[in-house]
C-alpha cells in the first residue's frame, strides 16, 4: 500500500491512523530482528500522535496527504526527547531537547513519527553493516547488504515497516540503498529541505530527502517537507511547487538525455538493458531520447571524495580521541581526511566549480539525463571489492561511480526501480536534472514507473 | 607525493602500520588526480565555498 491509497482509505474511514500505526509496529516487532532496519522504536509515542490524528480528522482538521501516516527518519535527524545515535557510540546517549526542521514539519504535516532508522556508522559509508547497532539487511536477500548509509531507511520501507523514511544523501546515501531495495529515492537541490538538527557529515554535500514505495509518495513527502528555513544558512528561498506528478504523465516534449560514456562501462549483467529499457518506455510516454557525452566524472568522484574526507574530519576532529569506538572503514577514512592540507581541500574546491560549469553544459541540450544509479546489485554482507573482466575496484568508489559526483553540484537526482538482474535483484535507473527540477524529475520517474513492473520484496 | 607518514606523526595522529599503509595508498591516488587537475586551474578561478557577507541590522 503507498501513502496516497492509504490517506484515501483514512479519509473514507475505512481504516484508522492509530491501525496503520499498529500494523506498522506489529510488523517492526515480528521483522526487525531479522533486518536491524531501526535504532529506535518510539511504539507509545506513535500510538499517541495516531489518537490525536484520528481525532483530528474526526474534527475535520485535516493537516494533508501525509496526515495519520506512519514514516521513519534515518537516526541523523533529531527529535525532542528521541536519542539520535547516528549510528555512533560516541553520541549513543544524546537525547535532544528539540526537533529537526524536517521532524518539525513531518509532524506538522500530520505524519506519525514510528522510530528511527539504522544507517552506517556516522554516515559514513555505503553497507550498513553497523558495528554498533547491527548489520543492516537488503529484504530482498538477507545475506547481502541494503546499501548506505541510509540503509535501515531503504530497509524498513521496502519490507512494508513504514510508508515512507527519510534519508540523507552526502555522496549517495539516499539513491544507493533506494536502488538495492527497490524503493525510490529522492536526493533534492542542495538548499531545497533543511539540514537543520541533521548531524552532519559535511558541510557543503549533505542533502535530505525521502525514500519511498512511489513517485508520487515521494513526491507527496518532498512538497511537505520542502522550503526556506531560516535556521539553515544554506536553505534556499526557491519557491516550493506542487511535486506531485499526474498519473502517468506525459513527457512530450521533453529531451532525455542518455550518456554515451562512462555510466554504461563496468556494469554488471542487466543493468545496461534495465535502463535503456527505461529510455524506450520514456520515448513510449513521448520523450525524446538524446545521446549526450558527459564530461570527466571519474575524476569529478575523485574530487568530491577530497571534499567530503577534509570536511568529514572537520566535523569529526574534536571526537578523534575516541577514535578506538568508531568501526575501522569510519576511521580510515577521517584519518585520511586529518592529512589533507588547505591548499588541498581549497584546490578541490577550485575544481568543484570548473566541474559543474562543464557538465552543467549538458543541461542546454536536455531536460534531465538518465544512468544507471549503481553499476551492481546488492553486493553480499562482508564484500569488499568488485571483480570486472579487466581488473578489480573497491566496493566503495566503485558502486558510487555514477552517484557520488552529483553531491558536488548539488543537482537533483532521483533513483527508480526499473527492474531485476539476472538473480532477481532490484536495479535503480537514476534521472538527473539541473537545480530545483524536482517536479519535472518526478513527473519523468512516475511516466516510467506508470509503465514498469512493480517490485515485492519475497515475504520475510 | 607529500610523506603521509610525517604528517600524520606531525599531527599526533599515531596510526597503526595497517593503517598507515591503507591511508597512504588511498591518499597517494587521489592526490595524484588532484594535482593533475590543479595544474590547470585558470588563475582566477575561485573555489566554489558558499560564503555570504550579509548586511547586520544590529550594528550601529
Amino acid at each position: 500500500m503507498t501513502i496516497r491509497e492509504a490517506a484515501a482509505l483514512l479519509r473514507a474511514r475505512r481504516i484508522s491512523s492509530v491501525e496503520l500505526t499498529r500494523v506498522a509496529l506489529d510488523r517492526i516487532a515480528r521483522c526487525d530482528d531479522r533486518l536491524r532496519a531501526f535504532i529506535t522504536v518510539t511504539a507509545e509515542e506513535a500510538l499517541a500522535a495516531a489518537r490525536r490524528s484520528d481525532r483530528e480528522l474526526a474534527e475535520g482538521r485535516d493537516r494533508g496527504p501525509l496526515h495519520g501516516i506512519p514514516v521513519a527518519v534515518k537516526d541523523v535527524f533529531v527529535a525532542r526527547g528521541v536519542r539520535t545515535t547516528c549510528g555512533s557510540k560516541i553520541f549513543a546517549d544524546y537525547v535532544p531537547d528539540f526537533d529537526a526542521a524536517v521532524v518539525e514539519r513531518l509532524r506538522a504535516a500530520g505524519a506519525v513519527l514510528v522510530g528511527k532508522t539504522n544507517l552506517h556508522e556516522l554516515a559514513y559509508g555505503i553497507t550498513s553493516s553497523n558495528p554498533h547497532y547491527g548489520a543492516v539487511r537488503n529484504p530482498w536477500d538477507r545475506d547481502r547488504v541494503p546499501g548506505g548509509s541510509s540503509g535501515g531507511s531503504a530497509a524498513a520501507v521496502a519490507a512494508g515497516m513504514v510508508f515512507m523514511a527519510m534519508g540523507s544523501d552526502t555522496g549517495g546515501s539516499i539513491r544507493i540503498p533506494a536502488a538495492w531495495c527497490g524503493v525510490v529515492g529522492l536526493k533534492p537541490t542542495f538548499g531545497r529541505v533543511s539540514r537543520y538538527g541533521v548531524l552532519p557529515l559535511d558541510f557543503s554535500l549533505d542533502h535530505m530527502g525521502p525514500l519511498a514505495r512511489s513517485v508520487h509518495d515521494a513526491a507527496l513527502v518532498l512538497s511537505a517537507v520542502a522550503g526556506f528555513d531560516p535556521r539553515d544558512d544554506t536553505s534556499s528561498r526557491y519557491p516550493v511547487e506542487d511535486y506531485a506528478p499526474p498519473d502517468d504523465p506525459s513527457l512530450d516534449g521533453l529531451r532525455i538525455g542518455l550518456p554515451e560514456n562512462f555510466y554504461f562501462t563496468r556494469v554488471a549483467p542487466g543493468v545496461t538493458e534495465a535502463v535503456h529499457q527505461a529510455a524506450q518506455l520514456a520515448e513510449q510516454a513521448g520523450a525524446v531520447i538524446i545521446p549526450v557525452r558527459v564530461p570527466d566524472v571519474a575524476a569529478m568522484n575523485q574530487v568530491s571524495r577530497i571534499i567530503l574526507l577534509a570536511e568529514a574530519a572537520a566535523v569529526m576532529q574534536p571526537y578523534m580521541d575516541r577514535r578506538g569506538e568508531m568501526g575501522e572503514d569510519v576511521r580510515l577514512l577521517l584519518e585520511q581526511g586529518l592529512l589533507l592540507s588547505a591548499a588541498d581541500y581549497l584546490q578541490a574546491q577550485r575544481l568543484r566549480r570548473l566541474m559543474r560549469d562543464e557538465y552543467r553544459k549538458v543541461w542546454r541540450e536536455v531536460h534531465c539525463v538518465l544512468t544507471p544509479t549503481l553499476p551492481i546489485p546488492a553486493p553480499r554482507l562482508g564484500q569488499t571489492h568488485l571483480q570486472w573482466e579487466d581488473g578489480t575496484e573497491d566496493l566503495r568508489p566503485g558502486a558510487t561511480r555514477f552517484v557520488r559526483a552529483i553531491n558536488m553540484f548539488g543537482w537533483p537526482a532521483l533513483s527508480l526501480p526499473c527492474g531485476l538482474d539476472p538473480q532477481g535483484l532490484p536495479l535503480g535507473a537514476q534521472i538527473i536534472g539541473p537545480p530545483f527540477s524536482e517536479a519535472r524529475i518526478l513527473r519523468v520517474a512516475a511516466a516510467l514507473e506508470a509503465r514498469l513492473p512493480r517490485l515485492s520484496p519475497p515475504e520475510l | 607525493m607529500p610523506d603521509w607518514r610525517m604528517l600524520a606523526a606531525a599531527r599526533g595522529l599515531s596510526l597503526p602500520e595497517d593503517d598507515l599503509a591503507r591511508v597512504e595508498a588511498v591518499l597517494d591516488e587521489l592526490h595524484a588526480v588532484l594535482c593533475e587537475r590543479a595544474a590547470a586551474i585558470p588563475l582566477t578561478a575561485e573555489p566554489l565555498i558558499s560564503f555570504r557577507c550579509e548586511t547586520d541590522e544590529d550594528a550601529l
